[in-house]
């Protein structure tokens, strides 16, 4: 799938999940905020977990923050990521705000035996070869 | 009985391009009906979707409905194959029947693998478009996120996965009906087992299963029916789901699931604690969810259940012997449904070679989908 059949996929089947799907590298990492309420929400949804709002406003955040938990995966789970074995998947909680976390790739070129929980690490936006937008987060001091 | 009426009605614009989601749809009809009915989804004790597009967990989230909120149509995650149990048991409550089979059958080693089954569940937006250009696609890789922050907080370690798995496999040596019957495991079998997502090896994970299981409950009367001699009771069943139950990554506690509820409902409801526990069967899809499940059922605290097992408790003898049968991991699976099999033999004395002495309460859970749970607990003769 390239990277516009991806989009239409998602304004057709997650119209609240596109708008933070863009990717374009200029465009700031962005998450939904409640108007009512100020309280970010990931993944989006049609309404505010804390106040039932449906209004939302697309603020943008820093990729910035620490492994919450991660696995590095050794056998591929269906074939078409057998060529990226082993990949390391990193949840990633946000600095700001904090309750926000992130799911993404850890840059291969990261250290496998250093890697835990609690390690500080840096959002970059990167596109895989079908052109789809990805997060991939690199270990920082 | 009192009568039943329709409070509320209410529908979404009919159109040809909505622009919105499932759950916003199914959401904003639900509201109309409720506001319809002079009710606020707090009311709401049941949802009944009408299956093939919709799930329950999808209307859950948009109205923030209670985390135990019945689901008559659970998704087909392993939490099915308890819930089949607990809707059996509505229904002979309810007096619309007085006997009830609980059934689940697939070839899921020969033709319907995990691989192709995860698209059935709920939250596929989710999947898609957030995970799967990560490549967090299996059970297995889910799963390691949590054992992995678990051993990070509480320092549970590889011994105690070992130390599940080896258990699981020692129980099936006892039942001639397991796929790994005749199969003993040692710890360098265990060790030497292919990493497939840190820290699942191979040997972490279940069985796929070609099978069926039936269970035949039933409200007759039978003190005058010899067969009634063998009968086990139902003492209570409770299911429900963690908060946010179709994504794992921004859930405020990873360690809260569906079973944190359910487990306090079920000891509640049969007058009786985890210490009266005389054998459980859990959902032991793969190792770390038995010791996740064993903290929340509570049957240790939580961050202990390193610990519990490695003092040798899951064994035949130890404090809680579980998954006598040998479990999804060693004696096959079939949604789990096998450990209310399992289960009843136990508390029936019926279990041979594996048999738990003088077994008279037994306790069965269920995982689903990212924490679903449910918790079953039955009582032999006696036992009320
Ligand atoms: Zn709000």
């Amino acid at each position: 799938m390239n990277a516009e059949e991806h989009m239409s996929r998602a304004q057709l089947l997650a119209p609240e999940l596109a708008p933070h799907l863009d990717g374009s590298d200029a465009a700031p990492l962005a998450v939904p905020r409640c108007v009512a309420c100020g309280t970010h929400q990931w993944p989006p949804r049609p309404s505010c977990a804390v106040c039932r709002s449906t209004e939302f406003v697309s603020t943008p955040v820093d990729p910035v923050g620490t492994i919450y938990s991660w696995t590095t995966t050794h056998r591929a789970p269906t074939p078409e990521f057998a060529h990226l074995v082993p990949y390391t998947i990193v949840v990633v909680a946000l600095d700001e705000p904090h309750r926000i976390r992130l799911l993404g790739r850890l840059a291969p070129t990261n250290e496998a035996p250093s890697l835990r929980v609690g390690l500080r690490v840096q959002g970059t936006r990167e596109r895989s070869a079908e052109g789809v937008p990805l997060l991939v987060w690199n270990i920082i001091a | 009985m009192s009568s039943i009426s329709i409070a509320g009605v209410g529908s979404s614009a009919f159109t040809r391009a909505s622009g919105r989601s499932v759950p916003a749809l199914a959401r904003e009809a639900t509201l109309l009906a409720l506001a319809d009915a002079g009710m606020s989804p707090a009311d709401l004790g049941a949802v009944v979707p009408v299956g093939g597009s919709l799930f329950t967990e999808d209307v859950v989230a948009g109205l923030g409905l209670r985390d135990d909120v019945l689901d008559v149509l659970p998704p087909p995650g392993g939490n099915g194959g308890l819930n089949s149990v607990g809707a059996a048991e509505l229904i002979l409550r309810a007096g619309a029947a007085d006997v009830a089979v609980a059934v689940f059958a697939r070839n899921g080693r020969s033709a319907s693998r995990i691989g192709r089954r995860v698209s059935d569940l709920p939250g596929q937006q989710f999947r898609e478009f957030l995970e799967r250009p990560y490549g967090w696609v299996a059970p297995a890789q889910w799963y390691a996120m949590i054992a992995q922050r678990h051993m990070a907080l509480h320092g549970t370690s590889t011994d105690a996965l070992a130390e599940v798995a080896l258990t699981m496999r020692a129980h099936a040596q006892l039942n001639p009906h397991a796929m790994m019957f005749g199969k003993p495991m040692t710890r360098e079998h265990y060790d030497a087992s292919p990493m497939v997502s840190d820290p699942y090896r191979l040997f972490d994970c279940c069985l796929e299963t070609d099978g069926a299981v039936a269970v035949v409950l039933t409200s007759r009367d039978r003190r005058s029916n010899p067969a009634g001699e063998r009968d086990v009771r139902l003492l209570a069943f409770s299911s429900a789901r963690p908060q946010s139950a179709d994504d794992l990554t921004n859930r405020e506690d990873w360690f809260r699931i569906g079973l944190t509820t359910a487990a306090p409902a079920v000891y509640e409801r049969a007058g009786i604690g985890p210490a009266d526990v005389d054998t459980a069967m859990i959902y032991d899809c793969f190792t770390f969810e038995v010791l996740h499940q064993l903290e929340e059922a509570g049957f240790c605290p939580r961050g202990e259940a390193g610990a519990f097992v490695l003092s040798g408790a899951l064994r035949l003898g130890g404090r809680l012997p579980t998954n006598t049968h040998g479990g999804l991991l060693s004696e096959g699976h079939l949604l789990g449904l096998s450990h209310v099999v399992e289960a009843v033999r136990q508390v029936r004395g019926e279990a041979g070679d594996r048999q738990v002495p003088h077994a008279r309460v037994a306790a069965v859970t269920g995982w689903g989908d990212w924490g679903d749970g449910s918790m079953a607990l039955f009582g032999g003769r006696g036992v009320e």
